[in-house]
């Protein structure tokens, strides 16, 4: 529930981010140069019931770059007259549709909320244009909103007939589908599983149809973090269904006698079972409550850890309700029904457990199958290793250790003799060890990487980045700066810099974007010499028509070095070769790297933005830049300690998460234990009345604990490292796009396999605690014969 | 006489004119008073004015004014398909300027002078339901607009099309997930030169050009609820262009188009003024094969005897009763819900005509408007 809570609030912050555009439900048409007459078959089309009756509105876009202060700013036109009741912006700018209508065909803007209200100065094809914006929360920064009509003639497409750049169109709301129904329940699986490409059915020659959320590559990157802690969240219950199994059989096991009794006195079965789902209603509500109430504590705590500045808002709404308590009923309901007939059914359940682990195997081997598929496999390879307990109590029961002393010995048997009752527990304690193992292994080493990537990026000692309209203080106290301050501020920069250190070197980059295939993409552009390139573990320099990418892009697209790409700007095609590739940690777009020229063919107009300073007298150089509100300075430790400090924030979640798998499972543990022992209850008796002392019972329920312990280690240790692999190679690209190194090291295992062992033991120790506060139950089960049931032979076979 | 329906149209353009870009100063969050909307006291800006004495010419004036600020072709169907059962349709395209004529084209393809409004309702008596679509678009070529010959008027998917060279017969089409009519209308109705041979004073000031076309003979296909109806029944037409056509004061109307067994056409309206007097431009006419003859207020009455709440608590009289000499009509909707739930919400549909013994002489459509103003100033 704490995964689901963060989960959700972390969508709701990003969904306050996204364009209003890129939702969910927005579907992209495309058509190359396509003009009026175009749109009017397209959307005549629709009208007369040709396309999906599932699409509630349409309008053209014609979208481009139009001038303000620093930066350029984007500007999207829409038809203000089609879009309306049912359309993109009525949630967002909590108005009707006549208000979003009348705000844009009055002339006026929607405009991100940075930007000036009151009368916003545009460097139009018309001229300079003063214009009034209406702030719009879900805009993303430097953009901007307006009627087509106005677009068009500010961007000087109104001679002859303009180029639409692509028409947007919604569809019914998500929650009217299953896929918003799991996404309420399960946040990010839409993005785990992959919608693919829409299809639209009756499309006019030349379009084609794309989902709009495809663009927001924040969102889906974001998706894939959610559902990747939804996964690890939900391996709590996982463990918990283990533990609740071992729980109802121990149950079960008491209330026989009870049962038989009350069916001789004449109860019916029928009774019986109601009786039965009673006490899973009843568990359900308990744990579910109980759940909901530590998942909201546990929200607030990781939230605070993380994002210690953000105000936290933790919604509970029905489905939060619903998660809770459906989780607690289907798992305590489960678990009681499979240990209800674990005499029956039970004994088939290995072969539909291998049956279905075989089935989800492949999702690690095909890429299709997406980030669902990749944690099917996860999950596949853990029932495969679950299946191994039962044989390897066996196995080890095969291979009595006769050599050892007497009480050792007998604590082993002990074990082997009750690996019923401790199957489940060793189960649930192996999975939580090799979670545990493989967050770690994985975590660290994604720190290792990024810390390489860190040192090979920052060889300079200072960056410099300018700063955005909305960090720029304006002290005139007037927001219509001319679009020249953006250029006076590089140039003064760079002026300040060569006075201060003449034999300093700059290396400046500017950023913009494109589009691969329709999709959105990110470009760095700069003068990609050796110097520079070597950043990005390329020594050479980047010849023109070159290309470095990040990892992202080449998996977006499909694409290996020494393949060729097709960008696209406005109306602008380039071909260019991929000379290399770049680990993009951090990265939310695809992104490409491009010599300056090769900017310009794509009328990119360099806008310098990024700048790395060799110099020797950096402290001098920070010392003088810094505070100035036009720019950011930063130093190499500096920006080196802040992203080791954001990564560290990030993982705190994973590796609580973990902790609180293997304090569940060391719980459960403790409660197995004490089954065990109420089981061998009248054996332990035997033992003491035939003289073994309690420092000699004492010591065999260590070795029992450091067995049970040794045997889940046994078996967390390869699955640990298998999942790690798993989670480096597998899913870490296929959530993100980049590749983890797996590079494991005893201190990134260790750790796991102490806390589990210690769990272990400490659950036998506090059993025998337990036990030793009843001193008479021992001895007493001796004479009453409790807990003969359960073992069937005092020390196994042995 | 055509004011209800200019009121009608006027309240339903309010929004539009939100739309205008004529108004660059003015705070769009508020709605502008729908009698400066009309003219009534903020002049006629640039745009041309009815002028008596214009004669009303066919076909030309089937096509778009673009000189004048508002314009609507108005379509009401009385129907009934193969067993009888009760059908109505109304098919409604609105034109409103959003600046003065320029004289000149429009600099680029979607900088639009007009923006356009289509509604179109059906009323299903039997199956006790009322479909109705709205559409707004800008005036760019293909997405809404009008041409006189051959006649087409068209707004996002809804159009009003001749099938030949002549203005009739006319094809009305209108599809969507609720609504789907293709109606064609044949020759064979009246032509009627409302007002003075087609010029229709509204006030002291006020006026439009504005002519009908009654009981024009219908057939095709009507499909609610996902059940196709062929059907059949009769038209009725109303055309009107103006810039300044109301006064001040008015807070609502009342207006009715029957068709009656007897092969008469009655239409009546009265408007509601603010100090509840009566209004002196409130009409009736009566409309058979030869004759068509004009009442002044005093001539005629029209009451509600009958009144439906919608789910917002207003109250829409659907019950009337209408004197015209000594002559009695009583009025009742054939469905109490026919409410028109879009940008601006007015009640319009399909009523019946009964004699004083209850016989049913007659059907046609009845339009109310401004209820839904007077109840939230009750609730004030």
């Amino acid at each position: 529930m704490a995964v689901h809570l963060i989960a959700v609030s972390v969508d709701r912050s990003l969904a306050k981010l996204t364009a209003p555009w890129l939702g969910d439900d927005v579907l992209v048409l495309r058509k190359p140069a396509a003009k009026l007459d175009d749109y009017v078959a397209l959307r005549t089309a629709w009208r007369n019931g040709d396309l999906a009756e599932t699409l509630t509105e349409m309008t053209p876009v014609l979208e481009g770059e139009i001038e303000n202060a620093n930066s350029a700013l984007h500007i999207l036109g829409i038809d203000a007259f089609s879009w309306r009741v049912g359309g993109l912006f009525d949630s967002t700018l909590n108005a009707d549709d006549q208000s979003v209508a009348a705000t844009l065909a009055t002339g006026a803007v929607l405009a991100s909320e940075e930007l000036p209200g009151d009368a916003l100065l545009l460097q139009t094809a018309l001229g300079e244009v003063r214009t009034q914006a209406w702030p719009l929360g879900a805009l993303p920064e430097n953009w901007l909103v307006a009627d087509i009509g106005q677009v068009s003639r500010w961007l000087g497409t109104s001679e002859g007939s303009a180029d639409l750049s692509y028409v947007l169109a919604t569809q019914r709301q998500r929650q009217e589908n299953w896929m918003g129904l799991a996404e309420r329940m399960l946040p990010g699986v839409t993005a785990a599983a992959g919608q693919g490409e829409p299809e639209l059915a009756g499309l006019p020659e030349g379009w084609t149809v794309a989902r709009a959320g495809s663009d927001n590559t924040l969102r889906v990157f974001a998706g894939s973090i959610m559902f990747n802690l939804a996964a690890l969240g939900s391996l709590s219950a996982v463990v918990a269904g283990f533990l609740l199994y071992q729980a109802a059989v121990v149950s079960f096991q008491r209330e026989a006698l009870l049962r038989q009794r009350l069916l001789a006195l004449g109860v019916q079965r029928g009774t019986l079972r109601a009786l039965f789902l009673l006490q899973t209603l009843i568990d359900g509500i308990a744990a579910g409550a109980l759940g909901l109430l530590l998942g909201i504590a546990l929200a607030r705590v990781a939230l605070s850890l993380t994002s210690p500045d953000a105000a936290i808002e933790l919604t509970i709404d029905w489905v939060v309700w619903a998660k809770a308590l459906g989780t607690a009923f289907l798992v305590s309901g489960a678990a009681r029904m499979l240990a209800s007939r674990r005499d029956s059914s039970v004994r088939k359940m290995p072969w539909i457990t291998a049956a279905l682990a075989l089935a989800m195997l492949p999702g690690l081997f095909f890429d299709s199958w997406g980030l669902l598929g990749a944690f099917a496999g996860l999950l596949a390879c853990c029932l495969l290793a679950v299946l191994t307990v039962g044989p390897g109590f066996v196995f080890a029961d095969r291979f009595s250790v006769s050599r050892l002393p007497t009480i050792i010995q007998l604590g082993v048997n002990q074990l082997l003799a009750g690996r019923r009752e401790m199957g489940a527990a060793l189960t649930a304690l192996a999975l939580a060890i090799a979670t545990a193992i493989s967050i770690a292994v994985m975590v660290d080493s994604f720190r290792t990487d990024l810390l390489r990537v860190l040192d090979q990026r920052l060889i300079d000692p200072v960056y410099i980045a300018l700063a955005s309209p909305a960090e720029a203080e304006d002290e005139a106290g007037a927001v219509l700066r001319p679009s020249s301050v953006g250029r006076a501020a590089s140039a003064e920069l760079r002026e300040r810099i060569q006075a201060l250190d003449p034999d300093a070197v700059i290396t400046a980059t500017g950023e913009a974007q494109a589009r691969v295939e329709g999709r959105r993409i990110d470009i760095m552009y700069g003068p990609f010499d050796s110097a520079h390139t070597r950043r990005y573990g390329y020594d050479r320099d980047l010849a023109d028509g070159s290309v470095l990418a990040n990892e992202q892009l080449l998996r977006a697209f499909d694409l290996v070095v020494d393949d060729a790409l097709e960008v696209t700007r406005g109306d602008r095609l380039q071909a260019l070769k991929i000379e290399g590739s770049f680990p993009g940690f951090g990265d939310v777009h695809p992104t490409l790297l491009v010599n300056v020229a090769d900017a310009q063919r794509l009328e990119i107009e360099p806008r310098w933005s990024r700048f790395a300073v060799a110099s020797e007298r950096a402290d001098a150089l920070l010392a003088a830049l810094v505070g100035d509100s036009r720019w950011r300075v930063r130093d190499a430790i500096g920006v080196r300690r802040s992203a080791e400090e954001q990564f560290d924030q990030t993982f705190a979640i994973t590796r609580a998460l973990t902790v609180l798998a293997l304090l569940v499972a060391g719980f459960g543990t403790l409660a197995a234990m004490l089954a065990l022992r109420l089981a061998q209850a009248r054996q332990l008796a035997l033992l003491r009345a035939l003289g073994v002392s309690r420092r000699e019972l004492w010591l065999m329920e260590v070795v029992r604990g450091l067995t049970l312990g040794g045997f889940a280690c046994a078996l967390a240790l390869p699955l640990g490292l298998l999942m790690a692999w798993i989670l480096c190679a597998v899913i870490n690209p296929r959530s993100f796009g980049w590749m983890v190194s797996f590079q494991p090291t005893p201190a990134m295992v260790l750790p796991a396999l102490a806390i589990g062992l210690g769990a272990a033991l400490a659950a036998t120790l506090i059993s025998n605690w337990r036990a030793g506060h009843n001193p008479g139950a021992d001895t007493s089960a001796l004479v009453t014969g409790s807990g003969a049931r359960g073992s069937e032979s005092f020390g196994g076979d042995s | 006489m055509s004011g209800p329906r200019s009121a009608s149209l006027l309240c339903l353009l309010v929004p539009l004119c939100l739309l205008s870009a004529c108004q660059p100063e003015s705070d769009t969050a508020d709605a502008m008073p729908v009698t400066q909307l009309l003219g009534g006291s903020g002049g006629t800006d640039g745009f041309a004015v009815a002028e008596q004495g214009v004669a009303i010419e066919l076909p030309a004036d089937h096509g778009a004014h673009n000189a004048f600020r508002s314009e609507w072709w108005y379509f009401t169907a009385v129907l009934s398909d193969a067993e009888g059962s009760p059908f109505g349709v109304q098919f409604t395209i609105f034109r409103q300027a959003l600046r003065p004529p320029q004289g000149t084209p429009p600099e680029c393809d979607w900088c639009a002078d007009h923006a356009w409004l289509g509604h179109v309702a059906i009323t299903d008596v039997n199956g006790g339901r009322h479909e109705h679509l709205e559409r707004l678009a800008r005036g760019s070529p293909g997405l809404a607009g009008a041409v006189a010959k051959p006649f087409s008027v068209w707004v996002d998917g809804l159009s009003a099309t001749s099938v030949g060279a002549e203005f009739l017969p006319l094809r009305l089409f209108a599809r969507s997930a609720d609504v789907d009519i293709d109606l064609t209308l044949d020759p064979g109705g009246r032509l009627v030169l409302q007002g003075d041979r087609g010029y229709s004073a509204k006030g002291p000031n006020q006026a439009s050009h504005y002519f009908s076309m009654t009981r024009l003979p219908v057939t095709g296909t009507l499909t609610v609820s996902q059940r196709s109806h062929q059907v059949t029944g009769h038209a009725w037409l109303d055309r009107e262009w103006s810039t300044s056509v109301l006064s001040g004061g008015q807070r609502g109307w009342d207006w009715l188009a029957l068709s009656l067994a007897d092969g008469r056409d009655v239409m009546a309206f009265r408007l509601r003024r603010a100090d509840a007097s009566r209004d002196p431009f409130d009409q009736a006419i009566v409309i058979d094969a030869r004759n068509q003859r004009r009442y002044t207020p005093e001539h005629f009455a029209l009451e509600p005897t009958r009144v439906w709440r919608d789910e917002r608590g207003a109250s829409w009289p659907v019950g009337w009763r209408l004197q015209i000499a000594d002559e009695v009509f009583h009025i009742d909707a054939m469905l109490d819900d026919q409410l028109m739930r879009t940008m601006v919400r007015y009640w319009e549909g399909l009523v019946r005509v009964s004699d004083a013994d209850g016989t049913e002489i007659g059907r046609g459509y009845l339009e109310l408007t401004g209820y839904e103003r007077d109840a939230a100033k009750q609730n004030e």
